[in-house]
């Protein structure tokens, strides 16, 4: 079982590994740090096993490379990834973002914080999430 | 060197000249990606520096000596200051998007009704009376017509004169457009500040009252999204009143 973390910040990444565990999560998680790494990837797991495609992607929109919305476009038209819940992590506050995921078909719109105990409720989020599918 | 103008266009007021309010030159362009990427960067390194202070916190004696006390005390306000800082440049760079703006049927009341109940707090500390005309329908964004009356109301609230404040809004049409005025009975503004009262970081006070120096930057653009003006009309010790316009559809 693995989630595949779409972000190149090392920092958030340190972070969302550590909201993962302190929710008790023991997910493979499997980083790509720009876009074109992360097609890739998703290239990949919709050619193998349905076992391979992650159990759920958390996405950072404004990536190197190729960015976050074309990606989340691809896995909602590619149909062995279509199901696959994705969790949009960004900086921006805009509405108009939010608005914009949500249409492209984010599941979750979560806002990183920056105090710290808000960026740990990711892992519950994730959570929640996974418990649902 | 000269560059064509380019289309930005977005949702424009409907029966307005879709040319006129959305088309940025190069330059502008360029500066709003710049604001964007820098606002969103610095958000990341904020965050970096935030979280990271408190995770080294976490892990220090409850007793510290007098340098590591001050060092915690400036980076936490210097941290405080810097969110205060990006919220505000965040919100200057989205009302400076026309892109983003969504224009739709707005009755004006509805966007004064939820600026009052954001401020319902400083209006029950401050006990000011906040009364309105008859405020038409228009053509605009809801969110950032709120935003528009949320600034211009909060700013009579804050400089308050020796009255409790007292806030009127009022609209009167002419040929072509709405003219709305929100009028306090505040300090005042000399007329020698009026010229750059709109222009960002412009602050005419000290720390005695807080602020960035953005709010009224923010209302011009909003307010311009709109293809409206806004002025200032005030005299020292009685009040002001701003006074902007939106068109009449």
């Amino acid at each position: 079982m693995s989630i595949l973390l779409i972000e190149d910040s090392e920092g958030d990444i340190f972070l969302v590994r550590r909201a993962l565990e302190k929710h008790g999560l023991k997910h493979d998680v499997i980083v790509a740090r720009d876009g074109e790494q992360a097609l890739r990837m998703l290239h990949q797991a919709e050619k193998g096993p349905a076992a391979d495609v992650p159990q759920i992607v958390l996405l950072d929109l404004n990536l190197p490379k190729v960015g976050g919305s074309q990606i989340l476009s691809h896995i909602r038209r590619t149909q062995a990834l279509a199901a696959m819940p994705v969790i949009v992590l960004t900086s921006s506050d805009s509405p108009a973002d939010r608005d914009s995921m949500v249409a492209l078909g984010a599941n979750v719109y979560f806002r990183k914080s920056t105090d710290l105990q808000s960026f740990m409720e990711l892992g519950q989020v994730v959570k929640q999430l996974l418990a649902t599918r | 060197m000269w560059a064509a103008p380019i289309q930005l266009c977005s949702p424009s007021p409907p029966g307005r000249d879709p040319a006129s309010p959305c088309v940025l030159d190069r330059s502008e362009r360029d500066t709003q990606r710049l604001l964007d990427g820098a606002v969103h960067d610095l958000r990341g390194a904020h965050r970096a520096i935030s979280i990271s202070t408190e995770l080294l916190i976490g892990g220090l004696p409850s007793q510290l000596d007098h340098d590591a006390a001050y060092a915690v005390r400036e980076l936490q306000t210097g941290i405080a200051k810097m969110n205060a800082l990006l919220s505000g440049v965040s919100s200057y760079a989205l009302c400076a998007s026309v892109s983003s703006y969504s224009f739709g049927p707005v009755a004006v009341e509805t966007a004064l009704t939820l600026a009052l109940a954001s401020l319902e707090p400083e209006i029950r500390k401050t006990g000011a009376v906040v009364v309105h005309g008859v405020l038409p329908s228009v053509v605009g964004d809801l969110r950032r017509l709120t935003e528009l009356f949320r600034n211009l109301v909060g700013n009579a609230l804050k400089y308050q004169g020796s009255y409790v404040p007292r806030i009127e809004i009022n609209a009167s049409q002419n040929s072509h457009d709405w003219l709305f005025s929100v009028q306090d009975n505040g300090i005042g503004i000399d007329q020698k500040h009026w010229d750059g009262l709109f222009v960002p970081f412009r602050r005419l006070h000290g720390s005695e009252i807080p602020g960035l120096g953005l709010g009224l930057a923010i209302c011009r653009k909003i307010v311009e999204a709109h293809e409206g003006s806004i002025r200032v009309e005030s005299q020292v010790g009685l009040g002001t009143a701003f006074v902007f316009t939106l068109p009449a559809t």
